[in-house]
């Protein structure tokens, strides 16, 4: 039997093959190929290169079942940056891949817990648009989580 | 078809750039940086609450993002019982003065509020059993028979704080400072107490429900309980089943209650059956020793009827059927009922089925209804009937009281009635007052101060003292609860001597001690003088000035107002023996104060230093060594023989080494001669002589074993312990049995933290509240008649 192969288009034009019995765990893209087939290219128009690349790895992986949790967790913490795992956690999401979903939040969760708010600030590149009066009058509301 | 997929995958897929569905965020290089809404809802939802309240300070566009209600939605139903929280949060915490409208209430803010709110312990005291826990918690943690608590002849006060103190034991807490509490960011203390109370439930003869209230509130008051609250059992029961209004049934252990109560306030026409739970127990236990099973009474019974009985829905028809069943009530051991499954419940609704003539309990419903349709303007709260108590969970109760009512009612009022089995059975009253307990302490004070005026039993809660001791406490961090008990309860209505004018700032004026030395020729009279001061303030505008002597004041800081006063002063020692706040006249004066202590240590050491050549200390460094070396020995011969030598640093000038001057220096206290002047009492010889005195004249003879130390040098180590064993040795004794010396928490400062009780309670005096602890201007004339400002 010969395996069939699909190809993802990534918003940067570059293509990628992957094998349709492993693409399917991916919801969206199963209920594309039992809809018409899916002979041709599927464009995926959020997803630059490097995060399809990702998740095309741990879409190939090999792994049993029972070890599986074991490697998702892995697979994640070995991309520890956030806005990476951001951009995966969306991919995730736009294919409804949901281990993969959660596993990205949960380690965007875990770092984000222990940072003040200026390392948030930093490490999504957000700048705090307010003034140190209204920093005050929000902290004072919320006095109860500091 | 397969066209039009296509095209909505394709919108999906593409489309979202156009529609705005990220979170923008513009970084300080003018990069716009997105972040999937989706993801970041999902990330908001792992981590805790108190980080995503944390996170909503990171920019605004989070805020919005982070207080978003159904995220919180989601974080309150994760924790606690949902439908709980909603009705206290909407129909309690604004009860009755504000209706909920939904815009305003903000999930945040709620999960916030009970995030701060400090809990409460609850004590549910029921005739048959008492129920006692966290508000935090989700059930009572200790259950236990109310019956037999203490020995019923020794009084009442006695019964209850033994009561007070075994929960307090039994649940592991301190009474006035509790591990949870402490936990709080703004550092609350402990909740206020609910104390549930059981209506006249204890006879003809047996003490008010008011004197178990008041007893009860100085035996936990006493224990330092910050706060106590009560609230009726049968409202909070009608809370727990999440209903303001309604008839609440309570099937108790001796007696079953039919309480109409609407918006929380009990009506008067309360219908009572002398019959309970222990009835159907006892009904139960003589039914099966007819067929000679004998079983204990107690445990096994409730065991029975939880797991066989229940209520025939048609009790003829019901006894016709084969209702056999059987339960294995230990190892071993099966029980087998017939009719008394059904019979023993049966005993509510028809008590002479266990020989009592009584009414049954849906005829005592019906009357209830029937009254409540007469008297209300308000025409369908009554038809909602809550069943509370233990054994309102026998299955069937509900539906069968529904059949009786529909038969007895006028078509009219039974129209539309609903019988509900309130979901905690016996713990309902419990679990209400879980509900109030979490967010009754949360509201502003001034919410408070507008329920009371609005509702009747709520009025009762509200203004209650204890509750407002705990507003006070809560919103004046400086002020010590014990000293504003002390001063709500002895100082408020004390004789003080008042000159008030048209009030704007009024001044506590501390007349000093000096007054009855100042008899010389050249020193003005104390009379005379205070008139001086009087009229220099009036003069100045002050509007009111009081006076009191220092020594009265120095005994209310240590929250007495009577007993006796050492104030061992700069120059001299004053024993003063004051009895309910007025100083008597016998004073007893020593001319030994703590400058000569002072001067003492300091020739010493001068004397020391002048062979070694090293520069003697300045006057202060000898003050610091003396509050940092020096102490009173327990035994003066036996100190001498120690090695007591210690040092302490000065700076600039360096280490000081002290020997035996260590407690030399307080000995002059009480021997004089070491001092060189041998003519003086001591200060123990000059309090005794004060003790017998007031023995012999004065009728109490409990007051004057208090002594009270003051001034300064009070704070010396060891010198209560010294005059304590002095006193017992000099004294008769009867005189000296039940003595205690007591220095004051406040030192030097005595006088003025007793003026400050004066100046928060006096009513005329209003105004200082919110200046004592900001720079008020306070005069104090000291021992040296050294005016300062505080």
């Amino acid at each position: 039997m010969s395996k069939k192969t699909l190809t993802l288009m990534s918003k940067d034009k570059q293509l990628f093959n992957i094998e349709e019995h492993l693409a399917v765990q991916s919801v969206t893209i199963r209920n594309m190929v039992k809809e018409d087939g899916a002979s041709s290219v599927i464009p995926l128009p959020r997803v630059d290169s490097e995060t399809l690349a990702l998740v095309i790895e741990y879409l190939n992986r090999q792994q049993a079942p029972e070890e599986d949790e074991d490697y998702v967790k892995k697979f994640v913490d070995e991309r520890g940056e956030i806005p990476t795992l951001l951009e995966l956690a969306q991919a995730a999401l736009d294919l409804d891949i949901k281990k993969l979903m959660d596993a990205a939040c949960m380690k965007v969760a875990d770092l984000i817990k222990d940072f003040t708010l200026e390392e948030v600030r930093e490490a999504l590149r957000i700048e705090n648009d307010r003034t140190p009066e209204e920093e005050k009058a929000i902290r004072d509301e919320f006095q109860w989580a500091f | 078809m397969s066209l039009l997929l296509k095209r909505v995958r394709e919108w999906i897929f593409s489309g979202w750039n156009t529609s705005d569905q990220t979170i923008v965020c513009s970084s300080s290089t003018g990069e716009v940086h997105r972040l999937p809404l989706d993801v970041f809802i999902q990330i908001l939802k792992l981590l805790s609450p108190k980080d995503v309240a944390r996170l909503a300070a990171v920019c605004k566009s989070w805020k919005v993002m982070a207080s978003d209600n159904t995220l919180w939605l989601y974080i309150l139903k994760n924790q606690e019982d949902w439908a709980s929280i909603y009705f206290a949060e909407t129909k309690l915490r604004y009860f009755p003065l504000r209706q909920y409208s939904r815009q305003t209430l903000s999930f945040m803010h709620i999960y916030g509020e009970r995030a701060q709110a400090s809990g409460a312990i609850i004590i549910d005291v029921g005739a048959g059993y008492c129920k006692v826990g966290w508000s935090k918690y989700d059930s009572p943690s200790l259950r236990f028979e109310t019956l037999g608590l203490g020995n019923p002849r020794s009084p009442l006060t006695n019964r209850v704080r033994f009561f007070c103190e075994m929960i307090y034991h039994r649940m592991d807490v301190k009474p006035y400072m509790q591990p949870v509490i402490l936990a709080t960011p703004i550092g609350l203390y402990p909740g206020m107490l609910l104390m549930t109370y059981v209506i006249n439930d204890f006879g003809a003869g047996a003490p008010s429900t008011q004197q178990i209230r008041d007893a009860v509130f100085s035996a936990l008051i006493r224990m330092r309980v910050p706060s106590v609250c009560t609230v009726s059992q049968e409202t909070l029961a009608l809370f727990a089943s999440r209903r303001t209004s309604g008839i609440l049934v309570n099937i108790g252990y001796q007696k079953t209650q039919v309480f109409p109560i609407l918006h929380g306030n009990t009506r008067h026409e309360v219908v009572s059956v002398r019959v309970g739970g222990s009835d159907l127990n006892s009904y139960l236990w003589r039914q099966l020793r007819h067929r000679n099973l004998h079983i204990p009474l107690s445990r096994y019974m409730i065991l029975l009827k939880k797991n066989l009985c229940y209520v025939a829905l048609d009790y003829e028809a019901e006894l016709r059927k084969d209702t056999e069943a059987s339960f294995e009530i230990k190892p071993g051991v099966r029980c087998t009922l017939k009719q008394e499954r059904f019979q023993c419940g049966e005993i509510i609704f028809q008590p002479h089925v266990a020989g009592r003539h009584l009414m049954g309990l849906h005829q005592a419903v019906a009357h209830c209804i029937e009254q409540q349709a007469k008297s209300s303007t308000s025409h369908s709260w009554y038809k909602t009937i809550v069943l509370a108590g233990g054994t309102a969970n026998l299955p069937g109760l509900a539906e069968r009281l529904d059949k009786e009512l529909r038969n007895l009612l006028p078509p009219n009022l039974s129209r539309g009635i609903r019988v509900i089995t309130s979901p905690y059975g016996a713990d309902a009253a419990w679990h209400g007052a879980k509900m109030v307990g979490n967010i009754l302490k949360l509201l502003d004070p001034k919410d408070v101060a507008r329920l009371a005026a609005v509702c009747k039993s709520w009025k009762l809660m509200v203004s209650d003292n204890t509750l407002w001791l705990n507003f006070l406490k809560n919103h004046h961090h400086h002020e010590d609860w014990v000293s504003i008990f002390f001063a709500e309860s002895n100082l408020r209505y004390f004789p003080l001597r008042m000159q008030v004018e048209p009030s704007m700032q009024p001044v506590i004026l501390v007349t000093p001690i000096d007054r009855y030395v100042y008899t010389g020729a050249e020193a003005p009279s104390n009379q005379l003088l205070r008139d001086a001061v009087f009229s220099e303030l009036i003069s100045m505008g002050v509007p009111s000035v009081c006076a009191i002597n220092q020594e009265i004041l120095a005994l209310f800081a240590s929250r007495r107002t009577s007993g006796i006063l050492v104030n061992i002063g700069y120059r001299k020692t004053q024993v003063f023996p004051i009895l309910h706040g007025n100083t008597r006249h016998e004073v007893v004066t020593i001319r030994v104060g703590g400058s000569d202590l002072t001067s003492y240590l300091s020739r010493t050491l001068l004397r020391q230093l002048v062979h070694r050549n090293v520069r003697p200390p300045p006057l202060t460094g000898v003050s610091f060594l003396k509050e940092n070396l020096c102490y009173v020995a327990l035994d003066y011969e036996a100190e001498r023989r120690k090695d007591t030598e210690a040092s302490f640093e000065i700076k600039p000038e360096g280490w000081y080494t002290l020997k035996q001057e260590r407690f030399e220096t307080g000995e002059i206290l009480f021997k004089a001669c070491i001092e060189g002047r041998r003519h003086l009492r001591g200060l123990h010889q000059a309090v005794a002589q004060c003790i017998e005195r007031q023995a012999k004249t004065s009728h109490d003879h409990d007051w004057y074993k208090t002594i009270v130390l003051a001034g300064g040098t009070a704070n010396l180590p060891g010198l209560a312990e010294r005059l304590d064993k002095e006193l017992h040795n000099l004294l008769p004794p009867h005189l000296s049995c039940g003595i205690r010396v007591i220095t004051s928490p406040y030192g030097a400062d005595a006088a003025w933290h007793g003026a400050k009780m004066v100046g928060n309670v006096s009513s005329d005096l209003l105004l200082v509240f919110g200046l004592i602890g900001s720079p008020l201007p306070f005069l104090e004339c000291g021992a040296q008649n050294q005016m300062r400002t505080r």
